[in-house]
């Protein structure tokens, strides 16, 4: 209500003073606003006094309170009245009574009053030299405890002079039309003076503050702001830095934020303020658990040329600070659940020390070469991978901070950064150097002080415990907690009884443990310590998480403590490089085996109806030494890169990323549910009685959710959807916990179960019995079994086969769990925005793959049919999901469905024939291991009468066999002639084709007259055969199957020839060698008719 | 100063309500008075203060506006003062024990006693030449009004919460005898140790019933911001302006202006029934009828 309020007469609008009753020019009466109208009271009040009493009133608005002392400064005179006129004042409605004999204006009227003597500044300014004197005067001939009430006095009188004197100075030289007239002395002298008050002022509250009197810091700064708008810019800058500092100490945490953000947008602050201004805001925002930007303000702070090494080193201890707590607030090392079953733990820990190798080997190296890392087994886990990698960039800026410390001998700073030290190196399994460590800063002059020298121990009793030295832990925190309790720490008190409770459940003392335990639970409770409570929870659950049997009161504990804090175990930015790390691993060692483990089986011989002879249809199989080898040696590589990857994180991984992406956090306290997202701001605050919705999309194996492909949702009134991430520490505790209170907060909520059991689903069952096929037709082929394709029906084999192989089984359920499902969750609840692009690149490179290696991808033919139809689904997926989100633009909505759509139908009419051939093919296989030759070479020949653009097997020999077949001589004469003239072919192929295109040119012969010099071409075709054949009898090492059809072709050849004797002995020899009836049959009838 | 007396009018809600909190006839432990300049909040504190008087209750009042710095021991000393130093020896005796130049603690196993004690009775502390628990008139401990001087915040913390311990033993002791008043005014300008004082140890005790018969009045521009967990215990109360009235009973019986129907409704008008500009526009009223004092001041 300070100042006048200009207004206008309501009939004339004459503009009228503040003061008018009456408009001057209509004489209408005016009714005065309320401020108006106390000014206007007070004017006429101190109008209707004598002069002199009316200027002692308004001298008497000057001090902030005044008695009858002070009243005589004001006056100038100490004549023994001024009790009496003290009375007469304190009579006045708007004097009010502070204290014994104290007095002050109210605030309205003080303010009205200040504001008319700053248009009297010269006589302000006697008048404040005047109470300057005074007070200094006072404080010299005044107790010892009320000296620092005269020093604030004095020293905001101080700062009001020397900053109306600076001012003046200022004015004078602005009047001044010539300034080289200015003295630039004098302008000098007057901000001499000022910064003289300033570091008079800063040293009062200074004292004050570290000696923790805050009231009277606050005091000492509300006496120097009282009248800041006089001030010269300079005081008001240092003025609101303090008041930044003041309510950080006082827990105000958004204020201090913002005193200290205004400032650091001006760009023409003092230096020294700059530097005291940016680690300041650094600690406030660790306190408001803003790492991130506090790590920013330090930076600042460290980036300032005229920073101070004391300084220095405090921003680097902060940047320590601001990473530990991040690392810490996220509970620690992730504790894998122990197997339930003896032969699953067996199982696992036959893995883990497999897998440990490539890590132990990389992590010796680096530790013998005395680089801070944490154990193998630590590092064996990708969830411990950003943690260590925080607790190294911790760790680094303590060093930094520790180098400073120890060249400027600061012992009490060294015993700081040591303790930080000391619990790394615990952390990081480093055991002996952190106790030798701990020894050292025990040792360091001023750690003989007690409380000092508890906290010391405490860390040390940490290295111990690790140690497994529990006797001397416990004895040690026993030690630490009595000067705790007696100092009343509370904090260091519930950091002893965890570390305490530690050692005693390590040590077998269950019970012990856990009331020790439930004791640091109350303790960080009472005093409100969210670390330390984190602490104990983080503890008990590890403890339930590590052990089959667990004290029952552990899950009482976790589930009853009102207010529990849940951290991201990543920042959110990590999670999608995550998914596909993940999800690829998998499918990248199928297809890897895919691509070494099977080779080309040994390919018989069948006979056509027409005597032709031809390769019977080929098969992969799989020698056990590569189906052990090739996922063996991808499991090695991939092991190796694991750890290389895991120190790449940790040595080189940006830490800006995680600067600007700290890990959320969501807190559950007994009335709502608080979300700080990755920045450290709350972005949701839920009221349990307001959830509306619990959506779970959780991905599991068995039972457990997968953490990074987990996430659930909280669907609430008046505020926005909010996701729990798999990621986040504890996740089933968390929904757990949402879920029960939010029931016991009466809330009228819905669930939606969005889960997948991979394997207790139908998809699951899916996989499963890919795999048991695969496995049949795997043991099948390779002969461990007896050979599926004799007792099944060859078409129901051929299309078990192709299922088989193809791997649709197991690409199917993949592609629904990896792409389908989480691209339609994506959509649904608009998360990552790159998935879909990522969906639609990786589908692309399969099929550009599959163009470029002529539809080889991997080497069973029905299998690479199947990755490049799984690649075009994904692409589609993915440029469906692009167009879904663009949900606005129908045209291109509708564009990218009929391109995804088209080309997963060109992809389909693409593969369709090479489908009939694989399927022909396999067929074949089937009836040449029954024994039907005819069947088998009839769909040797439909398999080579199928034309594919992608994916030709070399089938020379069943494409010449197919021309005679249709007596099509011209074609099947250059096919004949082709092969035999290619030396590439080996001798079987070429006695093959000698063979058969002397029974093609017999069949021509008998069609189509030949001439004498062609039956002898043909005879010497049959000759060259029986040749080859021989040959080939000896090189391929025919088995009897193959040698019995040779021997058979051999005969035949000999029969063309004339040679019957010789063809009786290769028939009778054929016969001796094969097993089929039917084959011995028809040989039996032959030689039969060679006899008669 | 004019007394109360003479110049109160109006707030028959917050008085009602304040002595139905005096006589337990609610539940309601708490009243924040929250208005803005002028409206009368000191008058209405000041008016329940004598109301307290005169039914012998004892009570203290605590006005953030006196230039005094209340820190953590000022407050509690000026709450000990309101309420009688005599119920408050074992408060006081702690003061003393704990408010000494120096504070050590003093170090080696052979001095766990001493680390044990630091807060009992028998501490040792190094360095002073006070003779501490010094009484007088009987059974009265008189305050040697030192200050905590701790070098560390936490031996700072752990001195005050126990003499915050020593005080509410006594107020417990009090409270037993009858009800007792709190009284905090000018609540915007709390101070830092003052406010934690009372959002940390005096309201969370009286809302978790750890002491009863206590009754606090809260009154400034802004008051505590308490969530809905202390609803049961707080009455909150704004303060209206006088109507017609209430400004003509407080300017002719408490002010002693002539029954004037014209100047009653012009002052009325000219106040719109704001306490504080009531009584300056009657202050000036009577000054003009006033002869202007005998003495020119300078």
């Amino acid at each position: 209500m300070t100042g006048s309020e200009p207004h206008q007469c309501p009939s004339c609008e004459q503009l009228l003073r503040p003061t008018s009753l009456f408009c001057p020019r209509c004489g209408t009466p005016i009714m005065p606003t309320v401020s108006n109208a106390l000014q206007l009271s007070i004017t006429q009040i101190l109008a209707s006094m004598k002069p002199g009493q009316a200027e002692v009133m308004r001298r008497c608005a000057i001090p902030r309170w005044f008695d009858a002392e002070i009243l005589a400064v004001l006056r100038e005179r100490d004549d023994g009245n001024n009790a009496n006129i003290l009375q007469q004042v304190a009579e006045y409605s708007f004097v009010r009574q502070i204290g014994e004999g104290r007095y002050a204006f109210i605030d309205d009227v003080r303010n009205y009053l200040l504001g008319d003597w700053r248009l009297r500044p010269d006589e302000l300014r006697r008048i404040h030299e005047r109470l300057y004197t005074y007070f200094e005067r006072r404080m010299g001939s005044t107790m010892v405890e009320n000296r620092a009430t005269w020093l604030r006095e004095i020293v905001s009188y101080d700062l009001l002079l020397a900053s109306t004197s600076s001012v003046s100075q200022a004015k004078l030289a602005d009047e001044l039309t010539q300034p080289a007239s200015t003295d630039p002395d004098v302008l000098t002298q007057a901000m001499t003076k000022v910064e003289r008050a300033l570091l008079r002022f800063r040293n009062l509250f200074d004292a004050a503050f570290n000696a923790h009197r805050m009231a009277e810091a606050e005091a000492i700064l509300l006496a120097a702001e009282e009248q800041s708008n006089i001030l010269v810019p300079l005081v008001r800058d240092w003025l609101l830095y303090y008041r930044g500092k003041m309510n950080f100490a006082m827990v105000r945490l958004d204020e201090a934020i913002e005193c200290f953000e205004i400032l650091l947008k001006r760009d023409d602050l003092d230096p020294e303020l700059y530097v005291l201004l940016a680690n300041s805001l650094g600690d406030v925002q660790v306190e408001a658990g803003q790492w991130s930007a506090s790590i920013l303000s330090y930076q600042k702070a460290l980036a300032t040329p005229k920073i101070e090494l004391a300084q220095q080193a405090e921003a680097h201890l902060g940047i320590a600070d601001a990473y530990n707590e991040i690392a810490v607030s996220a509970g620690g090392w992730h504790q894998p659940q122990i197997q339930k079953y003896p032969i699953a733990r067996a199982f696992a820990k036959v893995f883990q020390s497999i897998a440990i190798i490539p890590m132990f080997l990389l992590v010796s190296i680096l530790r013998r070469l005395g680089a801070a890392v944490p154990k193998p087994l630590i590092l064996l886990r990708y969830q411990n991978w950003l943690l260590a990698r925080i607790f190294r960039a911790s760790r680094e800026q303590t060093m930094a901070a520790y180098r400073i410390f120890r060249q400027q001998n600061d012992q009490m700073n060294l015993i700081r950064c040591e303790m930080r030290l000391i619990d790394i190196d615990v952390l990081f399994g480093s055991v002996d150097e952190a106790i030798e460590l701990a020894k050292q800063s025990l040792e360091r002059p001023g750690c003989e002080e007690p409380y000092r020298k508890a906290r010391v121990q405490v860390t040390l009793a940490r290295a111990l415990i690790a140690k497994r030295d529990f006797a001397q832990a416990i004895d040690m925190l026993n030690q630490a907690l009595t000067v705790f309790r007696a100092v009343d720490d509370g904090r260091w008190e519930a950091r002893v009884l965890t570390t305490l409770g530690r050692a005693l459940q390590e040590s077998g003392q269950t019970e012990a443990a856990l009331k020790t335990y439930q004791a640091g639970l109350v303790r960080a409770r009472g005093i409100g310590s969210v670390l330390s409570r984190e602490r104990i929870l983080y503890e008990l659950r590890t403890w339930r998480r590590s052990e089959l049997t667990y004290p029952t009161e552990i899950s009482t504990i976790l589930r009853d403590e009102p207010t529990q804090r849940f951290v991201a175990r990543f920042p959110r930015f990590l999670l999608p490089y995550l998914q596909v790390g993940q999800t690829l691993l998998i499918p990248l060692i199928l297809v890897f085996a895919a691509i070494v483990a099977p080779t080309v089986g040994n390919q018989t011989i069948v006979q056509a109806s027409n005597n032709l002879v031809l390769p019977a249809a080929d098969v992969y199989i799989f020698p056990w030494y590569r189906l052990i080898i090739s996922p063996l040696i991808m499991l090695v590589a991939t092991g190796v890169g694991y750890s290389v990857l895991g120190l790449i994180v940790l040595w080189y991984m940006p830490m800006t990323q995680l600067r600007n992406n700290q890990p959320t956090v969501h807190t559950l306290t007994p009335d709502e549910l608080i979300h700080y997202d990755s920045s450290g701001h709350e972005s949701h605050r839920i009221k349990w009685a307001d959830v509306t919705e619990i959506i779970t999309a959780d991905r599991r194996v068995w039972k457990r959710p997968l953490m990074v492909f987990s996430r659930s949702f909280v669907r609430s009134t008046m505020q926005p959807l909010l996701r729990v991430d798999g990621i986040t520490g504890w996740y089933n505790s968390v929904i757990y916990l949402i879920e029960k209170r939010a029931r016991e907060a009466g809330a009228q909520m819905s669930y939606l179960s969005a889960n997948i059991s991979l394997l207790r689903s139908a998809w699951g069952g899916v996989i499963g019995l890919g795999t048991l096929l695969l496995s049949l037709i795997i043991a099948s082929v390779n002969g461990w079994i007896p050979n599926l394709a004799e007792f099944l029906p060859a078409t129901f084999y051929a299309i078990l086969q192709l299922v088989g192989f193809s791997g649709i089984l197991l690409i199917g359920p993949t592609i629904f769990w990896t792409v389908i499902r989480p691209l339609r969750l994506d959509n649904e609840f608009a998360l990552d925005e790159r998935l879909p692009s990522l969906a639609a690149m990786i589908g692309f490179i399969v099929m550009v793959l599959f163009i470029i290696t002529d539809g080889a991808i991997v080497r069973v033919p029905i299998f690479s049919v199947s990755l490049f139809i799984a690649g075009v689904y994904v692409f589609s997926e993915g440029i469906y999901q692009l167009g879904v989100r663009r949900g606005k633009d129908r045209r291109w909505r509708t564009g990218v469905t009929i391109v995804g759509f088209g080309l997963l139908l060109g992809a389909m009419l693409i593969v369709r024939e090479t489908v009939w051939r694989e399927f022909y093919h396999a067929r074949s296989y089937a009836y040449a291991i029954q024994g039907n030759g005819a069947a088998a070479a009839d769909d040797r020949l439909r398999e080579v009468a199928q034309t594919s653009l992608l994916f030709e097997r070399p089938m020379v020999i069943e494409e010449a066999v197919l021309a005679s077949q249709n007596s099509d001589w011209e074609q099947a004469d250059q096919q004949y002639t082709a092969i035999v003239n290619n030396r590439g072919y080996d001798a079987r192929t070429q006695a093959l084709a000698y063979h058969n295109w002397a029974l093609t040119e017999l069949a021509r012969c008998k069609k189509n007259s030949c001439s004498e010099a062609e039956l002898a071409r043909i005879a010497q075709f049959e000759a060259t055969a029986i040749e080859l054949i021989d040959q080939a009898i000896t090189q391929h090492n025919a088995n009897p199957e193959e040698r019995a059809v040779l021997l058979e072709a051999q005969g035949t050849a000999y029969i063309e020839v004339g040679q019957i004797p010789a063809a009786i002995q290769k028939l009778t020899e054929a016969l001796a060698s094969t097993s089929e009836p039917q084959a011995q049959q028809r040989i039996r009838e032959l030689l039969n008719s060679l006899q008669r | 100063m004019q007394s109360i007396d003479k110049l109160f009018v109006n707030r028959e809600k917050q008085t009602a309500g304040f002595i139905k909190m005096l006589q337990g006839q609610t539940p309601k432990r708490i009243m924040l008075i929250e208005a803005s300049g002028g409206l009368g909040k000191s008058w209405t504190v000041e008016f329940m203060r004598v109301e307290c008087q005169r039914r012998g209750i004892p009570n203290t009042e605590i006005d953030f506006a006196d230039s005094i710095v209340f820190d953590f021991l000022a407050l509690l000393r000026r709450a000990r003062d309101g309420f009688g130093i005599a119920a408050f020896n074992l408060f006081t005796q702690a003061i003393n024990e704990v408010t000494q130049p120096t504070v050590r603690i003093e170090t080696g196993a052979a001095n766990t006693n001493a680390i044990n004690n630091l807060l009992g009775q028998s501490n040792t502390f190094s360095g002073s030449n006070v003779n501490v628990g010094e009484v007088i008139a009987g059974n009265v401990i008189k305050d040697n009004s030192f200050v905590i001087n701790a070098d560390n915040a936490v031996v700072r913390q752990a001195l005050q919460d126990r003499l915050s311990g020593a005080f509410f033993a006594c107020l417990a002791s009090l409270t037993s005898q009858g009800p007792l008043c709190f009284f905090f005014d000018t609540y915007d300008k709390v101070t830092v140790e003052a406010e934690a004082w009372l959002m940390g140890h005096l309201l969370p005790q009286i809302r978790d019933g750890l002491i009863t018969n206590v009754v606090v009045v809260i009154a400034g521009r802004s008051v505590p911001k308490l969530d809905n967990q202390w609803d049961h215990l707080i009455a909150r109360t704004g303060l209206d302006l006088l109507s017609e009235p209430h400004v003509k009973e407080y300017l002719v019986q408490r002010r002693g202006l002539n029954d004037d129907p014209n100047v009653i409704k012009a002052l009325f008008q000219g106040s719109t029934g704001q306490p504080q500009l009531l009584a300056m526009l009657a202050d000036n009223i009577l000054r003009s009828q006033a002869s202007g004092g005998d003495d020119d001041w300078l």
